[in-house]
């Protein structure tokens, strides 16, 4: 039975551990075929949501439905859960690690050999399919945890920082490969810290914030909730050169681009900066996922820098 | 409850601890350790320090020497023979010491420098009177026995010998009169089936003893290796975040049923194996039909249930703690119950029908030894004592196995540190 058509849905969940609410009156709709980005600091409920997905933790209040099931166990099967670093077994060689999940996932053993073979061939990482795990780099064993991962072709994906400390070609691969399960149909959730890979490739982002939900929706309306108050400009003059200047609320210094967050008039702005430097590029835009987290993840400190 | 999964996780662990360093020395080194040890014995045997015991006798009345000399001579002429079948022995070379007018003191100081020159190895003082004084025996050996015994043991014949004479009395007569009686150990009459009387057989050491104390030392050896490896596997599992990706495929319960069929599987495996070598073994030394199958049934039984009981708790520790040293500490506790048994088998065999032994065979945590031990023992434990302990400990295991489940649900996804006792309890009766 399938409810509304969202891989996950998740309606007024709460969870406790002890007196702490990790988890608190959370409602959240995840459509079918989506990449959702979930992000938010560290401790403030990611996980224990995702492992309630997962059926790994149950909710003190609220539902969960995945995949259309309600009860605990149905969905397992068809979801898969790919944690942040780790997870495989040193001793085992890489094609017998493979089997074993893909057994845990009731993959039929007959199909199970041709899906193996297709991902490590997919990922160039055939010749080590014989190989202990402990053997192998480390963008090689998170190349193998990914196959783990989707070897029982999953309709949906869980991800947990997939592409951490992964050299940019292993990290292109594994996007194109995400890419290539979202054009086929699989809905991917990804938890991340790095804000421009959700940018990139999520269709909606979901933020939480001490275990409520301070996002949702897709980059644009985001954006477009915190509107088009922020400049970016490159100046001879850098980050000293916006020392003491009106209207600026904070200045995220890039180094050799500053990010400004303006409350006064963007043109007055740039005339009295011309006046005291050279102006390289000048932006009017909408701040950006990193500039938005921190902005909710640590709105007291520091509100003007400038 | 899917069993496929289940039985993916049972095959895995089984294959991850047959290829484990503990399994390889449990089936290829502890029997070549044991071959290893015969072949050191026999080369030490080569290598026994046999140069000859020379020793001086003081002996002023000069009745003793000759009586000395002459047996010293029997007992190196039997040297070869023997040494065929035990270790080797050094011969006994006696020396008659000529006082010739020095004084005793003199004489024991002379004697005393040529032992630690090594010119002698010891020197020994009969008196005129050897019913009234002390033979007195000197050397620098203390820790070698053998020549001191040696000489007592002739001294004393001969001593004997002189005095059946001096009261006129044939010696062999008094040999013949003073012959000692020993009662031979029967079991008991019993009639058969035709209803015949069947005489009672004579028992046996190896049937009535070695071989139950071997089983329960079995049982004892398969879950004191297996059981430390079940905790490690789940503790290696938790630490690196495998368990988190385990229990997104399957539940706690089967993760933890799986993992124990495999245990199970491997200590059975390791049970066929070395039933199969000591019946072997057996057969070879004349014992082939002295291990009843019964008590090859009962011994896989109780291993079953040991490995369930003890390896469910240990999965749960390692489940709970974070780190080997903390799971070790609490492993401590739970394996007390398991090695208490071993202090008391001499109780047991000696009375297995005792308070103590039936006691201790109906606790669970002990059942599982003792009451083998029992069944394997003369008079073998009542049947219905077999029941009640075989179904107490299942039902303990059962609990046991319930409550792990409950700290392995919770345990394995709290990182950072081990839980306590407490923790654990609150776990199993958390909501």
């Amino acid at each position: 039975m399938t409810t509304n058509g969202d891989a996950i849905a998740i309606r007024g969940v709460t969870k406790y551990f002890g007196d702490y609410a990790a988890v608190d009156d959370l409602s959240l709709s995840v459509p079918r075929g989506s990449v959702y980005g979930f992000i938010g600091p560290n401790g403030s409920g990611k996980t224990t949501t995702l492992r309630m997905t997962m059926n790994i933790l149950f909710p003190d209040a609220g539902e969960i439905v995945v995949l259309g099931e309600r009860t605990t166990a149905a969905a397992r099967d068809r979801v898969s859960y790919l944690p942040e670093e780790r997870g495989l077994y040193k001793k085992m060689t890489v094609r017998e690690v493979l089997r074993y999940y893909g057994r845990l996932k009731s993959v039929p053993r007959a199909r199970l050999d041709g899906a193996i073979d297709a991902w490590l061939e997919r990922l160039q990482i055939a010749d080590r399919a014989g190989l202990k795990v402990e053997s192998l780099s480390k963008g090689q064993a998170q190349k193998v945890q990914f196959i783990s991962s989707v070897v029982s072709e999953p309709e949906l994906l869980i991800l947990d920082e997939p592409f951490s400390g992964l050299d940019p070609v292993n990290a292109e691969a594994l996007k194109d490969a995400v890419l290539e399960l979202r054009d086929r149909g699989t809905t991917i959730v990804f938890s991340t810290h790095d804000m421009s890979t959700a940018e990139r490739l999520c269709d909606r982002i979901f933020m939480i914030f001490r275990g409520k939900k301070v996002l949702d929706g897709t980059l644009a309306e985001i954006q477009a909730q915190y509107g088009a108050d922020t400049i970016r400009v490159r100046t001879d003059g850098g980050r000293a050169a916006l020392d003491g200047m009106a209207g600026v609320d904070k200045v995220v210094d890039q180094g050799n681009v500053q990010e400004v967050r303006l409350s006064g008039d963007p043109q007055a702005f740039l005339r009295a900066l011309m006046a005291r430097t050279k102006v390289q590029q000048f932006e009017v835009t909408r701040p950006s996922l990193h500039d938005i987290f921190v902005r909710i993840a640590q709105p007291a400190s520091g509100e003007v820098y400038a | 409850m899917s069993v496929a999964k289940i039985l993916a996780v049972a095959e895995a662990e089984f294959r991850a601890m047959v290829r484990s360093k503990a399994f390889l020395i449990s089936i290829i080194v502890l029997p070549i350790i044991m071959l290893g040890m015969s072949f050191a014995q026999k080369q030490i045997s080569a290598r026994v320090d046999t140069s000859p015991r020379r020793f001086a006798v003081i002996d002023p009345s000069g009745r003793y020497y000759d009586g000395i000399a002459d047996k010293a001579r029997e007992r190196n002429a039997l040297l070869g023979e023997l040494a065929a079948h035990k270790l080797p022995k050094p011969p006994f070379t006696p020396e008659r010491v000529d006082i010739a007018g020095r004084s005793l003191d003199d004489v024991r100081l002379a004697l005393s420098e040529r032992v630690r020159k090594e010119q002698l190895f010891a020197f020994v003082e009969i008196p005129a009177e050897p019913d009234r004084d002390k033979i007195k025996y000197y050397s620098d050996h203390p820790a070698y026995d053998d020549l001191q015994e040696w000489l007592s043991k002739t001294l004393d014949q001969q001593l004997r010998l002189d005095r059946y004479r001096q009261a006129h009395l044939d010696p062999s007569l008094v040999e013949a009169l003073s012959r000692t009686v020993q009662a031979e150990s029967l079991g008991l009459w019993t009639r058969d089936a035709e209803g015949h009387i069947r005489p009672a057989e004579k028992t046996d050491e190896v049937r009535a003893i070695v071989i139950p104390m071997a089983g329960v030392f079995l049982l004892f050896f398969f879950v004191v290796t297996s059981v430390p490896q079940l905790m490690n596997s789940v503790l290696t599992e938790k630490t690196s975040r495998i368990s988190e990706v385990l229990l997104g495929s399957l539940t706690p319960t089967e993760l933890m049923t799986g993992k124990l069929l495999g245990s199970v599987a491997v200590s059975l495996l390791l049970g066929a194996l070395y039933m199969t070598a000591g019946l072997t073994i057996a057969a070879r030394m004349g014992y082939a039909g002295a291990v009843p199958p019964a008590l090859l049934a009962w011994f896989l039984v109780f291993l079953v249930l040991a490995m369930l009981l003890y390896g469910s708790v240990s999965m749960a520790i390692g489940a709970a703690c974070n780190d080997v040293k903390d799971a070790q500490n609490l492993m401590l506790p739970v394996m007390l119950p398991l090695m208490m048994p071993m202090f008391v088998l001499l109780p047991v065999i000696e009375s297995p029908s005792s308070a103590l032994s039936v006691g201790m065979s109906l606790f669970p945590p002990m059942t599982p030894l003792v009451m083998l031990l029992r069944v394997a023992l003369h008079p073998a434990a009542p049947a219905w004592q077999v029941a009640v302990g075989a179904a107490l400990t299942l039902a303990t295991t059962g609990v046991c196995i319930w409550a792990a489940g409950r700290i392995f649900r919770v345990g394995l996804l709290v990182q950072g540190k081990s839980a306590s006792v407490g923790q654990m309890v609150r776990w199993i009766f958390a909501r």
